[in-house]
């Protein structure tokens, strides 16, 4: 017979006690582990949004403000940046200073498309900073000369279908029959009201000789936490810059958005500590009672055996393997409650409290966030249990006996 | 082979001293069976804890073998108790979810045996008995007789050279409280000294020698 056997029987013995205690270690844990896969769920659906916004990072030719950008002025063939340096700003990325996915360049104007006010959008192939030299193999972006993929709005303002025909009657692209490859979901942006074509096929249409591009995005940029505003000076004074007040192109950044985002997610992530952090207070009280409880209701067993059999060594490991198993037991029941929890309830929550948060997406399993539990557990267990092992350790087998 | 020397055990200080042991000296020779006599109060519990390395005289020494008890450290005594001593109690302190052959096993716990060679050992001391039909019937299930001859074979399986029995029989009918003596007076035989301590006159009659204890101090020393 081994002390672990002693344990067990102890722990079968006295099982409702223990079932409770296991019971409070799987609910602290069940709703840290829900609170945390929430939390980063959170996490996941604000860079979501992030990245349906499509870029926070925009290279603009000249001395373009981001304002113009915004407005759709968008600067001529005079004003416009050469191709060659959409790949020039992704090779200067590849050194790590930027963590856009890809960038993207085009050649954008307004335009009334069938008579509607539209943005008519040139796009080349999307360039992988992490391989500038391999274009991105993104069906969406390798548009033919044939084709189109239309904003949300300038779909239903064209009254096209994905799969269907888009027949130009009126202004620059007239003459022209397009497949309507794609219509994008609505983002809220402007992007809603492109038309987007092969970049060829809008220089063309707005009489563009040389291969020019007026804008550069960061496309899916995902730099929320960066430090955007020193980003972008890096990169203008890289790549753009003339001299000490002259710059060939404007490197803007969204940093009201992306800002905002990242506020949010701090706050968020504060609300969520604070929890998980009142949770685990909760369950070390409720451990450190009941160890307490334990050992003085065991005060005689541990009289008898200090007096027959073990030492107080062996006494504190009786307990102290106790409570690690509970600790362990709890810990792994808990994560797979938490899972279930976040499941099933998250999404409910995460509109409830952040009604601005459109789509719960609790991504893959968090190991992670299990390991960190089951290790928590079995530590938040096992320090406030010390209290009761130093109690049951230090029991004099005299007084016991004496009192029996 | 057990020397209580001049052991005094005072509880409490000042003015609410109590005085449970006043200048005892003793002797227990190997094999030999010794009944300490007294009314309740007389210090015959705390007596027998001190000799068994579980009460630190308030002076005096006790040494077993010619190794003085309360000289070493706590592990130290612990492991010299598990090696000389084996105890019975009145209340037998059975752990109550255990089973017999479990409770038993208890003090080879901390001896680094395998557990199949604790198990073996254990059935054998139960068999000694006469419980090896009990082996594994849970300590509350079993009758109080059965109770006391599961902690009177706990008290043998470490083969101590010394057992010391608390009231061993205060709670059992008249049978079976001849029926545990019976088993007592076997293993004196066989070289163990039992150090019993009871109120019962009578039953102190049945040792090799008995000694009275009134008010800590022992008044009367001598063959039964």
């Amino acid at each position: 017979m081994r002390i672990r056997h002693i344990a067990w029987k102890e722990l079968w013995h006295r099982k409702l006690g223990a079932l409770l205690i296991l019971l409070g270690i799987v609910l602290c844990v069940a709703l840290v582990v829900a609170i945390q896969r929430y939390s980063l769920a959170s996490i996941n659906e604000m860079r979501k949004v992030t990245l349906s916004m499509g870029k926070n990072l925009v290279i603009l030719p000249g001395d373009a403000s981001l304002d113009d950008y915004l407005a759709d002025k968008f600067r001529d063939e005079a004003d416009a940046l050469p191709e060659s340096d959409v790949k020039a700003v992704a090779d200067y990325c590849i050194t790590g200073k930027v963590t856009a996915r890809h960038f993207l360049g085009s050649f954008q104007k307004k335009a009334k498309i069938n008579g509607e006010p539209l943005v008519v959008s040139g796009i080349m192939v999307e360039i992988d900073p992490a391989a500038p030299a391999i274009v991105v193999k993104d069906a969406q972006q390798k548009l033919a000369t044939d084709q189109v993929a239309l904003g949300h709005h300038a779909a239903k303002r064209l009254g096209a279908e994905p799969g269907g025909r888009l027949d130009v009657t009126k202004g620059p692209l007239a003459g022209k029959t397009f497949e309507v490859q794609e219509v994008k979901p609505e983002t809220g942006t402007v992007d809603d009201f492109k038309v987007f074509v092969n970049i060829d096929v809008a220089r063309e249409a707005f009489g563009v000789k040389t291969k020019v591009v007026n804008v550069i995005e960061a496309v899916n940029c995902v730099c929320v936490g960066t430090n955007l505003k020193k980003l972008s000076k890096d990169i203008q004074n890289g790549l753009f810059k003339i001299d000490d007040n002259t710059y060939r192109a404007q490197v803007h950044h969204v940093y009201g958005i992306a800002n905002a985002r990242y506020q949010a997610r701090k706050g968020l992530m504060g609300d969520v500590n604070w929890l998980s952090a009142a949770m685990g207070l909760f369950g070390v009280l409720l451990i450190g009672g009941y160890s307490v409880v334990n050992a003085r209701e065991r005060r005689r067993e541990m009289g008898i055996v200090l007096a027959i059999a073990l030492t107080p060594r062996h006494v504190a490991w009786l307990f102290l393997q106790k409570m690690l198993l509970l600790g362990l037991a709890g810990g792994v029941l808990g994560c797979v409650a938490g899972e279930l929890l976040a499941q099933s309830l998250g999404a409910p929550i995460l509109t409830a409290l952040h009604p601005s948060m459109r789509a719960y997406v609790l991504g893959a399993v968090g190991w992670e966030v299990y390991a960190i539990a089951v290790g928590a557990a079995v530590v938040l267990t096992a320090i406030p249990s010390l209290i009761g092992v130093l109690v049951a350790a230090t029991t004099d087998p005299a007084d016991t006996l004496r009192e029996l | 082979m057990l020397d209580v020397q001049h052991v005094t055990q005072t509880y409490g200080r000042g003015r609410k001293a109590i005085t449970a042991l006043d200048g005892i000296d003793l002797h227990v020779n190997r094999g030999e069976f010794l009944a300490i006599v007294g009314p309740s109060g007389s210090g015959k519990t705390s007596l027998l804890l001190t000799m068994g390395g579980l009460l630190t005289p308030t002076s005096g020494r006790v040494l077993i073998d010619g190794a003085s008890f309360y000289d070493v450290g706590g592990p130290a005594r612990t492991a010299m108790r598990l090696k000389y001593c084996g105890f019975m109690f009145q209340t037998f302190h059975l752990i109550p979810y255990l089973t017999a052959m479990e409770n038993v096993q208890l003090p080879l716990v901390t001896t680094g045996m395998e557990s199949r060679s604790q198990r073996e050992l254990a059935a054998e001391c139960l068999k000694t008995v006469g419980l090896e039909e009990r082996l594994d019937q849970p300590a509350s299930k079993l009758s109080v007789g059965e109770m006391q001859r599961v902690a009177l074979a706990r008290a043998l399986i470490n083969r101590p050279a010394l057992i010391l029995a608390d009231e061993p029989t205060a709670n059992l009918d008249e049978e079976t409280a001849r029926v545990v003596v019976e088993y007592l007076k076997t293993f004196r035989n066989e070289g163990v000294a039992i150090v019993l301590v009871t109120h019962d006159t009578e039953l102190g009659n049945s040792a090799d020698r008995t000694v009275r204890l009134r008010r800590g101090t022992l008044v009367a020393n001598g063959a039964s």
